[in-house]
């Protein structure tokens, strides 16, 4: 589903930080307020960003683990990737020419350029770790690294942050 | 659910559409006048098709079929030709609200899967790289560079997520394990924005038709690349030949000397007795079935040789003789730049009867290559029945040889077809 499409509708009574809506129900492994199998390990799923990008869009669902670790599950059309929500410290400078293909070194690793792109948030769903509003839009970078490794940097305004995470097989995912 | 339901007609020939793909579809292309739509500007005309439109999907769009126990359905499909050997093959694109896209690919009759990845691919470009040059994928996977090739669009059709073109052409490159019992091999292509890989994946044939119900795809001809070799019935044997092998050449030395059979007479004659001719007391044989062996073995016998005649004479007077044996003993030895023999003391001679009853040994030397007159000299004799015979064992070997030939190359041809059509193109192409 295109979050930019009729299917969406703001509820503003629902709203308990900042703008959020309720999002038409689409065929997804995940539901907020349920629980998911990752690699075997088990999440619960507590909110649901939806965002687009040039003509598509993608969901980011906020979980946790058993120990109360927040994680971004990031969810393109079998696309997965989790993420850790602890931001990792970049320079102000890192994404000056940080352009496809390009090798950058961070924490110890080679990171290659994969993906970049502007997103902007279209549609906000259940509990979230922090303020995020409808319509803002940032930057990104995909960085892949070692094995399933993934960089991801986000850039809004002068504010550049890192969350690091990994690709997911979707066939390794398990509603429970 | 898996795919929307959604129905649309044509804007250029008013045909009935039913996209059933994601936002990631970039194009929706008309299967009845090959116009091509945008999916994201409510399907508006994009491009007009100046040519007749001829669909060249085998497998009907809408089709549903599983994949690993997960619904996909068929929504598009790109005919590719090989510039260089003009081969088509045919892949489509399957979606899965919750899965996302995958390629079925039919080529030569046989179906692969292939799946976007993100795992780690060293190195990381392809594009100038040897042939059978390793890399290593998902930090545990060994593969090997298999072609860089140019694959040129010849039919579109349904729903894509990328504006595939007819004529336009892609530069791949592929990458296949190094042993054919792995299924999972690699692809490359360079996007504008991306670099992308595939993960190929040779599946269960005859699952995978039956899953999507392909009944109209033709039976695969030749090896496919990513293809595992199929063990045969006797791949056992073939696997386990070499052991086999030295097994039943130990067996041939080691078990004669264990199962040495049944003893019907066995003595030592003095030498000064064996020039006149010597005669056994009688024995009886009762069983004509099973083989006689005659061993003569003589310790003290060195430098030199003997010549006997062994005669099997019927103790009973109505009968003939079955024959005579000749045996010889030779053996030779001493020190020239270290100690050397050849030659042996001891030999066997192996032989039938007909007929069962009492017998007697006749042992004559016929000649020898010294003077036999010392009695303590003796030669000694036995006649055995039920002995093993090594020949059998022999033959076994040499089964098992053959087998370790040609199961070796069995293996080494399909090995050897799997990279038939690897090849890369000059720098200049």
């Amino acid at each position: 589903m295109s979050c930019g499409s009729h299917a969406l509708y703001q509820d503003k009574g629902l709203m308990l930080m900042g703008e959020q809506s309720v999002v038409a129900e689409t065929p997804s492994l995940l539901k907020v307020n349920q629980s998911v199998s990752i690699m075997g390990a088990i999440f619960q799923v507590y909110g649901r960003v939806c965002l687009t990008y040039n003509d598509g869009g993608w969901d980011e669902w906020y979980i946790q683990d058993n120990n109360a670790k927040g994680f971004w599950l990031s969810v393109d059309e079998g696309d997965y990737i989790l993420q850790s929500t602890d931001k990792v410290e970049l320079a102000s400078d890192f994404t000056i020419g940080l352009t496809l293909g390009r090798e950058v070194k961070q924490n110890n690793t080679t990171w290659i350029v994969t993906e970049c792109d502007t997103a902007t948030v279209c549609a906000i769903q259940g509990q979230l770790p922090e303020e995020i509003h409808i319509d803002e839009s940032f930057d990104y970078w995909h960085l892949s690294g070692k094995g399933s490794e993934l960089l991801t940097v986000e850039q809004k305004g002068n504010d550049t942050q890192g969350f690091m995470g990994q690709w997911i097989d979707p066939f390794e995912i398990e509603t429970i | 659910m898996n795919a929307k339901t959604v129905s649309i007609n044509c804007v250029n020939c008013a045909g009935p559409l039913n996209p059933k793909g994601g936002h990631k579809v970039k194009v929706l292309i008309c299967d009845y006048c090959g116009a091509e739509l945008d999916p994201h500007k409510d399907y508006a005309l994009l491009t007009q098709l100046d040519i007749p439109h001829k669909s060249g999907a085998t497998i009907a769009l809408g089709t549903q079929g599983q994949y690993r126990d997960i619904a996909f359905t068929v929504i598009g499909y790109i005919v590719y030709e090989d510039t260089r050997y003009k081969e088509k093959w045919t892949d489509y694109q399957l979606y899965s609200s919750t899965h996302g896209y995958i390629w079925l690919s039919v080529e030569k009759g046989h179906i692969t899967v292939s799946r976007r990845t993100r795992k780690s691919v060293e190195p990381y470009d392809h594009s100038r790289l040897s042939i059978s040059t390793s890399i290593r994928y998902d930090d545990r996977q060994e593969l090997q560079h298999f072609d860089k090739y140019q694959q040129r669009i010849i039919s579109v059709g349904g729903e894509l997520t990328w504006r595939a073109k007819r004529g336009d052409t892609v530069t791949s490159t592929t990458a296949i394990p190094v042993s054919s019992d792995q299924i999972i091999g690699l692809s490359s292509e360079y996007g504008k924005t991306e670099i992308e890989f595939y993960e190929n994946i040779y599946p269960d044939q005859k699952q995978i038709r039956e899953d999507f119900d392909l009944k109209k795809i033709e039976k695969p001809r030749g090896v496919h690349p990513l293809q595992p070799y199929k063990k045969g019935r006797l791949d056992f044997l073939k696997e386990h030949a070499f052991m086999f092998l030295m097994i039943n050449i130990v067996l041939a030395f080691l078990f004669p000397a264990i199962w040495t059979g049944k003893t019907i007479v066995s003595s030592t004659v003095e030498g000064s007795q064996l020039s006149q001719g010597y005669r056994s007391e009688p024995f009886e044989i009762k069983d004509a079935n099973k083989a006689l062996k005659l061993n003569l073995r003589n310790h003290h016998l060195n430098n030199s040789w003997e010549s006997y005649t062994i005669t099997l004479v019927p103790v009973s007077d109505q009968k003939q003789s079955p024959g005579y044996l000749g045996i010889n003993l030779s053996y030779y030895e001493g020190y020239d730049d270290g100690y050397w023999s050849e030659g042996s003391r001891s030999e066997d001679k192996t032989f039938r009867i007909d007929e069962v009853g009492l017998y007697a040994l006749d042992i004559k030397l016929e000649e020898s290559g010294s003077t036999r007159n010392n009695p303590d000299k003796g030669l000694e004799y036995s006649l055995q029945q039920g002995s093993s015979r090594s020949i059998w064992f022999f033959a076994m070997a040499l089964f098992f040889f053959f087998a370790l030939i040609l199961g070796s190359r069995g293996a080494r041809e399909f090995e050897s077809k799997r990279w038939d059509n690897s090849s890369l193109y000059d720098d200049d192409d």
